[in-house]
């Protein structure tokens, strides 16, 4: 996102563009074909019912990136600029990392079904963009969201009943989500293409990181516009915050679903895109909300 | 001129309770911009004057015609004018 010329919503524009001609100019990957039990065509038509719901989640983010954007840039010089400029940065990062692997993977994957060799490099690459998106969407979103939280408002911390809950949801995620990769790993023809170890050290413990971060994001949102004083900017930076806590979890979901049981072959295709129509939903309502208070935070900033 | 600060920060103060962070780059683009002013050179007068558009701009936040009216009740007192009915309800 530095020194973007273009205003989010061109390149949103453009990146689809490019991702529609991908999609449907690239021919289908046979071993899809087969697993899947469709022929060409129907395998275009699913990409088109898949895209139209993955286009208005890119267009959620982008605006909701673009929002935030101009709002941060707004309040150039008060104590919350850097702070919300960083959440903006970490929000583009989220907008460009969906749609970016998603182009860099048609190539890929087109490569990897005319050589078998290259199948594994494809996957694995695949996997590490995604987690590179998380890892500095998220550290961005926290360091941001720390920064709003020490922006000189008075803030009593979290009761030790809320830090409990907080651990303990943590855990839960943390240990189903390394069973459920393992398990994928074990019993699925190993979509990762790693062996245990370097699959715990360079996706699992990384991909556990980067969501931490976002979670510890999402509760300094929830706790600053918990303390923050005036009755007119709390409404409105309770809305974004809320959308963006829904945001966060929402992506967390999003790569927990896509990096264990999107990466199995076994799974019918309805049961994946009924759980991603479901998280694509939750994640566009989280991006409007989030909009809608930005919105509401530079009307404030206007009159 | 501390007392002409001190209305400035009364008047930063008391929007606060009402757009929070914003207040003070609120109360500095309607002061430069309807007065015409320096935001800490700022006097009762000037408060007097200022309230009308103060009232508009808050207006244009909120559809709540009490919370409008609480806010520019306690300016008004801040003015040196009289709390209306409405606000002191509030």
């Amino acid at each position: 996102m530095p020194s973007i010329k273009l205003s989010p919503m061109r390149w949103f524009a453009i990146l689809f563009v490019l991702l529609c001609v991908l999609s449907l100019a690239l021919p289908p990957d046979p071993q899809a074909l087969k697993t899947f039990h469709i022929t060409p065509t129907g395998y275009r038509l699913v990409i088109v019912f898949l895209l139209i719901p993955e286009a208005l989640l890119w267009y959620a983010s982008f605006y909701a990136f673009a929002k935030l954007h101009e709002y941060a840039s707004f309040i150039k010089g008060s104590k919350e600029h850097s702070a919300l400029q960083r959440i903006s940065l970490g929000m583009g990062v989220l907008a460009f990392g969906l749609i970016i692997p998603s182009i860099i993977a048609l190539p890929l994957n087109y490569i990897a079904a005319h050589h078998e060799g290259f199948r594994a490099t494809a996957a694995i690459l695949n996997h590490y963009f995604s987690l590179l998106v998380a890892l500095i969407s998220f550290s961005l979103l926290r360091g941001g969201s720390q920064r709003l939280v020490g922006s000189g408002i008075t803030i009593r911390r979290g009761s030790l009943l809320g830090m409990r809950l907080f651990a303990i949801f943590f855990i839960v995620l943390a240990v189903f989500y390394s069973y459920t990769t393992l398990h994928t790993r074990r019993f699925s023809g190993n979509p990762y293409y790693m062996g245990v170890f370097p699959l715990m050290v360079t996706i699992i413990i990384p991909y556990l990181y980067a969501w931490f971060e976002g979670m510890v994001s999402a509760y300094n949102l929830r706790l600053y516009s918990k303390h923050v004083k005036g009755l007119l900017y709390k409404q409105a930076f309770l809305q974004l915050s809320f959308g963006l806590v829904i945001t966060i979890i929402g992506f967390i979901f999003v790569q927990f679903i896509t990096s264990t049981l999107g990466a199995r072959t076994d799974k019918s295709l309805g049961y994946i895109l009924v759980l991603i129509y479901i998280l694509l939903a939750i994640l566009i309502a989280g991006l409007g909300l989030m909009a809608w208070g930005t919105r509401k935070l530079k009307r404030i900033e206007e009159v | 001129v501390e007392r002409q600060e001190n209305i400035y920060l009364s008047l930063v103060s008391i929007t606060g309770d009402y757009l929070g962070p914003a207040a003070e780059r609120f109360i500095d683009r309607q002061i430069s911009n309807h007065l015409e002013k320096e935001p800490q050179t700022i006097t009762k007068k000037d408060v007097g004057i200022l309230l009308d558009w103060l009232r508009g701009s808050v207006s244009l936040l909120t559809d709540n015609e009490n919370m409008v009216e609480e806010y520019i009740g306690q300016l008004k007192q801040l003015s040196g004018g009289k709390q209306t009915p409405s606000a002191k309800r509030h």
